[in-house]
């Protein structure tokens, strides 16, 4: 099922997208607030800009959870949409080390200098819009509210180097029944001290969970993000994956890791796509099992074949089309419809299920 | 310079035809530099002088911020010798009397019997695309010009060069070949010498180049000079020669000293003067060479000819600190000078506040006139001393005594734009620039950019339209470089891809992206980045796109290894590195209408080991490479990019993008 062609007033929707470098959520509060979170690119343009200028509706709150490249590309344009009612953010830093790299790839880095310029003059001339994304600072929007979790402002302040993800601003959004835990880039320790200063309740019974970064598991230089603070509880919930694609990629597929450990605690689990070009691309969702994942046998990567034997995976490229999101949707009493997967997403379950 | 008999000729010929010629009517003397303009204009004044008419010499000093303080003064003063302005000349010298009430004051004041005699007319405004410009000074200067020459208060002669159309009542001196008229002081021998030498008379030369031969003869050999001629094309190329000579002399150290200072001063000055700026070697012979050959005199002041005035190799003989120190010694000669009093001190105080203004003091104690005088004072603070707070005291003040100074607002837009401060007073202040003057590419620049450097990405987009309507790229020839490109640059390098592109694609002749480096770097970092946005980077920026896709590596992969032929290669960039193993981003080029297909893949430590001559130890992420496939079975030879920096871009100007965030604590 792809996107919703129109969006019923009584119903919260969250789009998640994620086409394997970045993600984005737009979530429609009714009935007609906006809420963004993050941007990336998906059809040649900002994600989030696709179901605003689709469906209409208020600007009412941008925010960048953490200045990390695989967050903001095209946040710039959503800014430049028109005058959004709320800017959020905690981590308001440049870390410029960009400026006279030879790699093109990374000097597009600067646009979060723009991000971070219209921001700061927004927040000059337009005090009531700031919201600085510390924990447990709040925010109304319309009959919602949004409450950050995370980072605390004096760890942050006292530890202004720390690595972007540690300072990301996770955010718990709850309107009338309906519980939504956006988690960001906060990986581990954080989540313990997270379900410590709110009421464990609130964190791990949400309705929908964008998963926090990326479903990374703990390995040798990473605590990973997956906490029972968050992930213990009902196996109904719907969570949304971003994948990210760096190296060997996430979440990870292999047993024992990533989305195998996600599996745990729900029963099915939505990617918004996958790094790599698949033979599943088409399918709306592609519905397969992790171990098929896994194996490469449903979806299978398209390879090309080099001297010697040697294989790379064609990359998610020059493409226009609008793929690679999920869109949840809910009631006021949190009663879920079915979600909408689009082009290039895929829907596991783990096979003994 | 004594004045030579055909000169004098002229001014007895040309005087009574002025004097007994209408009343209010224009003379136009033309003729290329050299020939005598200048000079023949002083002789007119005497000529005139003597049959009962009022002449007024106007020579302000050209391209400068105060041509039209010193035009009017020299009108100002002038009149009041011929007891025709005495109390108006507070108005004057009052900055907060507004220009064209000045003009009016000082229009208002000529009579039939005066003759204004302006020197050199056509320079007095510099043109839009000289970094000089100042479209202030320009449109008072020009003004006055106009109203010189076109309410026929009085008579009007002036020089300029020839052109095309000829004019009605033009007198173009000429020069005979006849050198007897020619007045060579003390050095007629060397002259004679010379010119016997070279076997004919210095026929086609100018009367000022027969001085200047004959000078380089005196500081050489004649027989030196000779054995050089003709081998010289234009008149800069034997003042270089002669300035060549001068400085390889001890001999003639005292005149190189006063002929790389004395360009720095922009009036005529006396003997005395002179002396001071030779210094300690300036001998009694290095004075006469400079008094009979060189320079131009006329009632005991002496002026420097524009050839000599321009060289190159005055620009470049002064270092900094001599330079400097110059300006204090002028400044102080200037002040003693006022204190002395005289028939035209407000011209020694005008020249004395530029001296002043140009080593960046506020308070020498030299009076203001003209708001425009400030303009000298602001740009050394702004873009010589740094010092772009007190540069902002001097913009304010300009702005205020002259509500209608669209240059000083852009200045102060400017100087509190570099020092991020004030944002609200920024933009107020470069708005009322463009207001005032919509035809200035630059201010339309730097207020675009000011947008774009505080975030507010929309406003530029419909500032750049306006921009795109107001100026005309037929009459604003330097359209391209003075708005597109530092527009484009920015936005470059701010990421915004898309409108930098839309910027470059509206330069016209598309030709120029390719012509001039600084297009072509960013119409190719644009490339670059647009691929890296919507696909992946596999080139480092130094390869330009239009080279990525070449039959034949970049690196220096052999063409055969082992015995085996290279059958393809790859560009790659390492996008991480995970215990012994390098993930690689690779591509294959574009083919027909499909873009490049971008492929990841991954090679061993080992791999590596044995495909490179590098480690694998120092290989870090980012880093360019080459991969070589060799044979069926795809034996690789690897070359890597040097890992270095890029920064090929021009420099932006403000300089600092992120001087607003820094401000703010949000970057260091």
């Amino acid at each position: 099922m792809m996107q919703p062609k129109q969006l019923e007033d009584d119903r919260l929707y969250m789009f998640v997208f994620g086409p394997g470098f970045g993600e984005s959520i737009a979530i429609r509060i009714p009935p007609n607030d906006w809420v963004v979170v993050d941007s990336c690119l998906v059809g040649g343009s900002a994600a989030a800009k696709h179901p605003i200028a689709q469906y209409g509706g208020q600007l009412s709150c941008l925010v960048l959870t953490h200045p990390h490249r695989d967050h903001y590309p095209g946040f710039d344009s959503l800014l430049e949409l028109g005058q959004w009612d709320v800017l959020g953010a905690s981590d308001t830093t440049l870390d410029i080390d960009y400026q006279k790299t030879a790699n093109p790839k990374k000097r597009l880095n600067a646009t979060l200098e723009q991000v971070m310029s219209t921001y700061l003059q927004q927040w000059t001339i337009r005090p009531q819009c700031t919201w600085r994304t510390w924990r447990g600072a709040t925010k109304k929007i319309g009959v919602a509210t949004l409450t950050s979790v995370h980072p605390d402002e004096k760890w942050a302040q006292a530890n202004a180097g720390a690595n972007p993800n540690n300072l990301s601003s996770a955010i718990l959004l709850e309107w009338e029944g309906v519980r939504l835990l956006l988690g960001a880039d906060v990986e581990n320790p954080f989540w313990q001290e997270i379900t410590e200063k709110f009421d464990a309740r609130l964190i791990s019974q949400h309705t929908a969970a964008k998963v926090p970064h990326h479903g990374s598991h703990a390995t040798s230089h990473s605590q990973g993000a997956i906490h029972k603070g968050w992930s213990a509880g009902d196996d109904n919930r719907n969570w949304v994956v971003t994948p990210y694609n760096k190296g060997r990629g996430l979440p990870s597929k292999e047993d024992g890791e990533g989305a195998d450990q996600l599996l745990d605690s729900v029963s099915v689990l939505a990617l918004t796509g996958l790094p790599i070009r698949h033979s599943a691309q088409q399918d709306s969702p592609c519905e397969t099992t992790r171990q098929a994942w896994r194996d490469g046998t449903k979806p299978k990567p398209i390879t090309i074949d080099l001297p010697g034997d040697r294989v790379g995976t064609l990359t998610q490229t020059h493409d226009s089309s609008l793929k690679c999101y999920v869109v949840f949707s809910f009631t006021a009493d949190g009663t879920q419809y079915p979600p909408h997967y689009g082009p290039g997403s895929i829907q596991i379950r783990n096979e003994e299920s | 310079m004594p004045v030579s008999q055909e000169l004098i000729d002229r001014a007895t010929e040309l005087g009574p035809s002025i004097a007994d010629g209408p009343a209010k009517k224009s003379w136009i003397i033309k003729g290329n530099y050299g020939t005598g303009k200048s000079a023949l204009l002083q002789l007119l004044r005497q000529q005139l002088s003597n049959r009962n008419l009022r002449p007024i010499f106007l020579a302000p000093p050209k391209k400068a911020f105060d041509t039209g303080t010193f035009a009017a003064l020299q009108l100002a003063t002038g009149l009041r010798s011929h007891g025709q302005l005495n109390g108006e000349m507070g108005d004057i010298i009052n900055p907060s009397v507004p220009w064209q009430q000045k003009v009016d004051l000082l229009v208002g004041c000529l009579r039939e019997d005066n003759v204004v005699l302006c020197d050199d007319l056509e320079r007095w405004t510099t043109p839009s695309f000289d970094p000089s410009f100042c479209p202030f000074t320009h449109r008072n200067v020009e003004n006055l010009r106009q109203r010189l020459l076109t309410e026929q208060r009085c008579r009007v002669v002036f020089t300029t060069r020839p052109s095309g159309s000829p004019e009605e009542n033009y007198w173009l001196p000429k020069y005979t070949g006849n050198a007897s008229g020619i007045s060579f002081g003390q050095f007629a021998d060397v002259y004679h010498d010379l010119a016997n030498r070279i076997g004919v008379p210095l026929q086609g030369v100018t009367w000022f180049e027969a001085r200047l031969l004959t000078a380089w003869a005196v500081v050489t050999s004649p027989a030196n000079v000779a054995s050089e001629f003709p081998s010289w094309n234009d008149t800069w190329a034997i003042v270089g020669r002669f300035f060549t000579a001068v400085s390889k002399s001890d001999k003639w150290q005292g005149l190189g000293s006063l002929l790389s200072r004395l360009p720095h001063v922009r009036t005529a000055v006396s003997s005395e003067l002179l002396g001071i700026l030779g210094g300690g070697n300036f001998s009694e012979e290095c004075k006469c060479v400079a008094t009979d050959l060189l320079l131009t005199e006329c009632d005991g002041q002496f002026s420097i000819p524009r050839f000599l005035r321009q060289h190159k190799w005055v620009k470049d003989s002064l270092i900094s600190k001599e330079l400097t120190e110059l300006h204090k010694d002028l400044k102080n000669h200037f002040k003693i000078q006022v204190n002395a009093g005289g028939d035209a001190v407000e011209l020694l105080e005008a020249e004395g506040f530029y001296h002043s203004a140009t080593l960046g003091n506020q308070d020498d104690g030299f009076r203001l006139f003209f708001a425009e005088q400030l303009h000298a004072l602001g740009k050394t603070l702004s873009f010589e001393k740094k010092d772009y707070a007190a540069a902002v005291i001097v913009y304010r003040k300009s702005v205020e005594l002259a509500p209608d100074n669209d240059y000083g607002h852009h200045y102060l837009g400017y100087n509190l734009d570099v020092q991020a401060e004030s944002a609200e007073e920024t933009e107020s202040a470069y708005m009322r620039a463009i207001k005032l003057n919509t035809d200035h590419p630059w201010y339309w620049s730097r207020w675009i950019n000011f947008l774009i450097t505080t975030g507010r990405i929309g406003e530029a987009r419909s500032q750049w339209r306006e921009a795109i309507a107001a100026l005309d790229p037929i009459e604003n020839m330097g359209i391209y470089h003075s708005l597109h490109l530092p527009v484009a640059n920015l936005l470059a390098q701010r990421a915004q891809i898309d409108f930098a592109k839309q910027v470059l694609d509206d330069v016209d002749p598309p030709q120029l992206l390719k012509q001039d480096n600084r297009f072509q770097s960013l119409h190719d970092y644009c490339i670059a980045l647009k691929e890296a946005q919507e696909a992946d980077a596999v080139f480092p920026l130094k390869i330009s796109p239009d080279n990525w896709w070449t039959t034949h590596p970049h690196l220096g992969l052999p063409t055969s290894f082992a015995g085996k032929a290279l059958i393809r290669w790859v560009p790659a960039r390492v996008d991480a590195i995970e215990g012994d193993v390098a993930c690689l981003v690779s591509a294959h080029p574009p083919q027909d209408d499909s873009p490049a297909e971008y492929f990841k893949w991954t090679l061993s430590r080992q791999e590596f080991n044995d495909a490179s001559t590098e480690r694998f130890a120092g290989l870090t992420e980012d880093r360019f490479l080459e991969v070589g496939f060799y044979g069926a079975d795809g034996l690789i030879r690897i070359c890597l990019h040097p890992d270095e920096q890029w920064d090929n871009l021009t420099r932006l100007d403000p300089p600092d993008p992120l001087r607003y965030l820094r401000k703010a604590g949000w970057a260091q």
